[in-house]
């Protein structure tokens, strides 16, 4: 079976500091498979390389078998790789209705985008409840299930979510992790990264160690957990 | 007291064509991050546009409205793919430059074309006052009020309705997160400044019956436009609008009642008021820095 | 380009000086030395001008100063007959004052507005000088204005007179550069927010560049009436302004030499581009654009490349890359390893024993509302002087808000803060970082552009004295000043293990460092109260643990510590006392068992991990 997203050997720089170092990773379709690492250790370079807002030196990246290295993040949007950014990055001065049909913007089939839309305000009805509210006047954590759900109505087939738990309460960590979970349950494929480790490894099928720009450890979440420097370093031993 | 409406009137004329300016301007600003010193050459182009269909070429003036807009918002679009999209990384004062150097090009390219003598582009509606209870208003003055704010409603529907419209407000609000949507932020940059630059045009090819027509009239336009969105709030729709119909009507009364010689003083007076008042303009935020 | 000067540098400044002063006598088309001269007048303009540039300010109005120079000093001379060197200064003076009174209603507000508001104020001046025809003659302009001394007969006094100027300004810029107001100047640029919680003062730092900056445009404003002789309002067009922007960016902003290189560059262009009269401007237009799209960071630099590029290809050596010079740091002199040879170390007075059962700081009844929302509500709570006090709780649960009401950063709505007994409502953040109070911020905070060290030296800067005329003419005490910070910084970067990345751009630094960096920048400034926001952000288990050890460290050298975090095993490992909030409200406070049991902190914030 080929992969649904594959890196090779890629390489990325920000002017002349490498960010990334040859790295090499994939993700098939129906998975979740998360990033952990430090921040700094270039997580969100990774998504940001593959959705397009970054384009690598050296290296491949495919999704679907097509190259996508280069391409701009309208067309690779397009493909049905939707990037979740870190930091929520609603719009805030739009609704949270008006939200949710940005996510919406590539597609034109106007009659399934109600439907979706209108099965995402049953899933989420505090969304429902404040759809014609401005987005900037959101709580984090409500602010954070509208970035989801407007990614979610983008109809991904990669769903790219950057550190969902960034600057939340515990509390609300576990709501998120909990819709992560559905939407994973649901058949949609899930590339996460995550600096919550402990979050990251109970929700993934396979993790990778980022460490400094390199993938240092690659497997099945629950060997990782029991790995010595990842509990170590990660996990707070 | 019929003078006083009548200048109010007058004010309000002057005021939406600023408001027209303000938009654009404002426009480009939150959107592409650029300070557009080349504003109010657009507008001058569009007023000779209109001159050389309209009174030279003997087009009807509507239709000269039209082409006036299309032109200069072609230039706009051109202007934006080859001179502002390659620099768009660079430190802000580059852009800012780079329509500096525009600015003076359009300028004396204009005065090359054509001479710097003022021009009279006649009038396309008959000399006729009409009788609006106590006030007298002529034809082409009632056309300019409503035409400018049949636009700026047109330009507002636009913005809140049509996709590309939303496209715009969603990259003015956070362009990353707008390209990650799927929105291809080229397409609104450049669609941005054509439409700030037909503004302009329609703004100018409006007042051209009204008042002459030269060369040089750009650059204190340009200086008023920037008065109207720092009064308004950088960023502001609505700040440009109100600060622009605030600017036509304080000119107008000012230049009635006080000394016309001063009249484009009162555009730096209100910035002046405005900062120390409320800084952030009439309806601005916080959020976007100037250079 | 790394400047104090290398030795080619002052070799060729040496040359450049020497064929200046023979001007006038190898040359002998007047044409030339009048050229010189007005050129001369530009260099003036566009460095005063690249002193706003050197604080962050773009200004779009230096023609008013200029004109209000010119204006004063002519009519001084023609009505009233003041003689020319009194008229000369009261020209700068003037300017001065208009400077700073434009300057103390604008950049209190936001600094860019200085830049429209000059602009306001230019064509203002302009049309009082069209309109007020008793005194300024109108259109028709001043005539007759008398040259400098009897004796001025011709362009050659002129010439030595204005290098003379140009000169004296340049090596003024070139010390104040590379004084202690330089490198706060220089903080400024970087981050301005940063470098008012370590004690500068963007605004007055900013007042003192539009000070100077005036001042020589007024004095070459005379310069240019009794040139010219002649004096109109079209001095003050708008497009004289552009010029001086034009040449400053052009000819490479941030640096010294780029705007005088830029000011000859657009003083002769134009008279060469005569010959296509009138195409002239057009050309001139297009030129800019140009230039804008191939050598955006200016001319200088664009040489400096070239040059570098010949060199390389006539010698065959390849130079090492340099640091970017757009914003380069005046005052290092180090090795490339980051190396200093080694200094004699000064007492820097310490921080002093504190008392656990005095209060430190005061929270009162805290209010802060924006916009319709209570951010924060009627909170209450004290910091203890020597002890570690977390702030806990949700995402907008107020916790940033109330530390930058503490730092004055943002705004306070009802209620009062004291420190020490004194109230710190009405201080600015600046004020407050002088009283001792030090904080980092929750999104990486730091000047990106200088090195890692440089960026401690600016810290530890910002409590030193200000005084211009000090750091201009008592070279020793400037020099101390340095060295005390040099050595400082060292300090730090042994402390918190950052001495290998001494010379290393801050911004290039990987994350965890650069949070410890940011720490660092904060104690630099030598606080007694340190607040810290969200410090282990970020951070893998092995770097918190790191914090902690680092936390425990500095209060036990007396600092206190009060700390905002989500990281409940370093809060509750670290803390003496925990305040939780909830909603912009205090809903408990105690020692950490005590606040870890509590139920209303279960509920609303822990879940079901304690």
């Amino acid at each position: 079976m080929a992969n649904m997203l594959r890196m090779t050997n890629v390489e990325v720089y920000y002017g002349s500091v490498r960010a990334l170092d040859s790295v090499t990773l994939h993700v098939d379709e129906g998975e979740l498979v998360t990033l952990i690492g430090s921040n700094g250790a270039g997580k969100s370079t990774v998504l940001k390389t593959v959705s397009g807002l970054t384009s690598p030196r050296v290296g491949a990246i495919e999704f679907l078998n097509q190259r996508i290295d280069g391409m701009s993040p309208t067309e690779i949007v397009r493909l049905g790789v939707v990037h979740c950014p870190e930091g929520r990055r609603v719009f805030p001065d739009m609704t949270v209705r008006e939200n949710l049909d940005m996510g919406a913007y590539t597609r034109s089939d106007k009659d399934d985008i109600a439907t979706d839309r209108d099965r995402l305000f049953e899933r989420f009805p505090i969304l429902h409840g404040r759809q014609h509210q401005r987005a900037g006047d959101l709580s984090g954590g409500q602010q954070q299930m509208l970035a989801i759900a407007r990614a979610v109505l983008a109809q991904p087939r990669l769903l790219m979510l950057d550190e969902p738990s960034l600057g939340l309460a515990p509390i609300l960590v576990e709501q998120v992790a909990e819709i992560i979970r559905e939407l994973h349950a649901s058949g949609t494929t899930i590339l996460l990264n995550e600096q919550n480790a402990e979050m990251a490894l109970r929700l993934a099928d396979r993790t990778y160690v980022l460490e400094t720009g390199r993938i240092t450890l690659e497997g099945a979440s629950e060997d990782l957990l029991q790995n010595e420097h990842v509990r170590k370093s990660y996990l707070g031993g | 007291m019929v003078e006083f409406v009548q200048h109010l009137l007058n004010g309000f004329l002057i005021g939406g064509i600023y408001a027209l300016m303000g938009i654009g301007l404002t426009l480009i600003f939150g959107v592409m991050n650029v300070v557009n010193f080349a504003h109010g050459q657009f507008y001058m182009l569009g007023a000779f546009v209109v001159y050389t269909v309209f009174t030279l070429a003997g087009v009807p003036y509507v239709l000269a409205l039209v082409v006036a807009a299309m032109a200069v918002g072609l230039l706009g679009v051109i202007t934006e793919r080859l001179l502002l999209r390659p620099i768009r990384d660079q430190p802000p004062d580059v852009p800012m430059l780079a329509t500096i150097g525009l600015s003076i090009f359009l300028a004396n390219m204009a005065l090359i074309i054509w001479d710097p003598t003022p021009k009279d582009t006649g009038l396309p509606f008959p000399l006729v006052g009409v009788k609006v209870g106590p006030l007298t208003l002529t034809p082409m003055r009632l056309f300019v009020l409503v035409a400018a704010f049949a636009i700026i409603a047109g330009s507002h529907l636009f913005l809140q309705r049509s996709r590309m419209g939303k496209a715009i407000r969603a990259t003015f609000q956070d362009r990353e997160a707008a390209a990650l949507m799927g929105v291809d932020v080229n397409v609104v940059n450049m669609v941005t400044f054509g439409w700030g630059a037909a503004m302009a045009a329609l703004a100018g090819g409006l007042l051209a019956p009204i008042f002459q027509v030269f060369p040089t009239m750009g650059a204190i336009v340009t200086a008023k436009s920037f008065a109207v969105v720092i009064v308004g709030g950088l960023g502001s729709f609505p700040g440009a609008i109100l600060a622009g119909l605030l600017l036509g009507i304080a000119e107008s009364l000012g230049a009635g009642y006080v000394s016309s010689g001063y009249r484009d003083a009162i555009a730096f007076i209100l910035i002046i008021v405005v900062l120390v008042v409320r800084p952030t303009g009439l309806l601005g935020h916080e959020t976007h820095k100037l250079a | 380009m790394a400047e104090p000067l290398t030795r080619t540098s002052r070799y060729l400044l040496a040359g450049l000086l020497a064929i200046a002063v023979l001007l006038p006598y190898t040359v002998s088309d007047q044409f030339i030395i009048r050229l010189a001269i007005q050129s001369g007048i530009f260099i003036l303009l566009a460095s005063a001008h690249n002193i706003l540039m050197k604080v962050g300010l773009l200004s779009l109005g230096p023609v008013a100063f200029y004109g209000l120079g010119a204006y004063v000093s002519a009519i001084l001379t023609t009505r009233y007959d003041v003689p020319f060197p009194v008229a000369f200064l009261a020209a700068g003076l003037a300017a001065t004052a208009a400077g700073w009174i434009i300057g103390r209603l604008t950049l209190r507000l936001r600094a860019a507005y200085f830049v429209l508001v000059t602009l306001g104020f230019a064509e203002c001046f302009r049309l009082v000088a069209l309109n007020w025809i008793d005194m300024t003659n109108g259109p028709m302009g001043i005539t007759a204005v008398p040259p400098p001394a009897r004796w001025f007969v011709g362009y050659v006094p002129y010439f030595y007179f204005i290098l003379m100027l140009v000169v004296l300004t340049m090596f003024g810029l070139y010390r104040m550069e590379h004084s202690t107001i330089g490198r706060a100047m220089q903080a400024i640029r970087q981050n301005e927010l940063l470098a008012g919680s370590v004690g500068i003062s963007g605004f007055r730092y900013m007042l003192l560049a539009a000070l100077i900056a005036s001042f020589i445009m007024g004095l070459a404003g005379s310069f240019y009436a009794h040139f010219f002789q002649f004096l109109g309002p079209e001095i003050l067009a708008f497009d004289l302004t552009i010029a001086i922007v034009v040449m400053v960016v052009a000819g490479g902003r941030a640096t010294l030499i780029g705007p005088v290189l830029g000011a000859i560059v657009f003083t002769v262009l134009p008279e060469v581009l005569r010959v296509v009269q009138v195409w002239r401007m057009a050309i001139f237009g297009l030129l800019l654009m140009l230039m804008m799209l191939f050598m955006p960071d200016g001319i200088w630099p664009a040489l400096q490349r070239l040059a570098q590029r010949c060199f390389e290809r006539v010698t065959g050596r390849r130079t090492p890359a340099v640091v970017p010079s757009s914003f380069g740091s005046p005052s290092e002199g180090f090795a490339a390893d980051g190396s200093r040879p080694p200094v004699p170390t000064r007492v820097e007075h310490g921080v002093a024993p504190t008392d656990r059962s005095q209060t430190l700081l005061t929270v009162e009844r805290l209010c802060v509302h924006f916009g319709g929302v209570q951010a924060v509500h009627m909170v209450d709570f004290d910091v203890k002087a020597g002890e570690i006090l977390s702030i806990i709780g949700p995402n907008g649960a107020g916790k940033t808000t109330i530390l930058n009401a503490i730092t004055r950063v943002g705004p306070i709505t009802d209620g009062e803060i004291s420190h020490q007994d004194a109230l710190l409502n009405d201080l600015r953040s600046y004020e407050v970082a002088r009283r001792g109070i030090g904080r980092t911020f929750q999104h990486t905070s730091l000047f990106p552009d200088v090195s890692t060290r440089q960026n401690l030296v600016l810290a530890h800067n910002g409590l030193e004295p200000e005084s211009l005329l000090l750091n201009l003419f008592r070279t020793d005490a400037s020099v101390q000043a340095a060295q005390d910070a040099e050595v400082a910084a060292d300090r730090i970067l042994e402390r918190t293990r950052l001495l290998p990345y001494g010379a290393s751009l801050a911004r290039s630094l990987p994350y965890g460092h650069q949070r410890v960096l940011e720490l660092g920048i904060a104690l630099a400034a030598r606080p007694s109260l340190l607040l810290l926001d969200e410090p282990a952000a970020g951070l893998n288990p092995v770097e918190v643990s790191d914090l902690m050890a680092t936390i425990q460290r500095i209060r036990h050298e007396g600092v206190t510590v009060v700390l905002v975090e989500h990281d409940m095993k370093l809060v509750m490992s670290v803390s003496d006392r925990i305040v939780v909030l909830d909603h912009g409200r205090k809903i408990a406070e105690g020692r950490p068992e005590e606040v870890r049991t509590n139920q209303r902190v279960v509920e609303a914030y822990l879940g079901k991990r304690g």
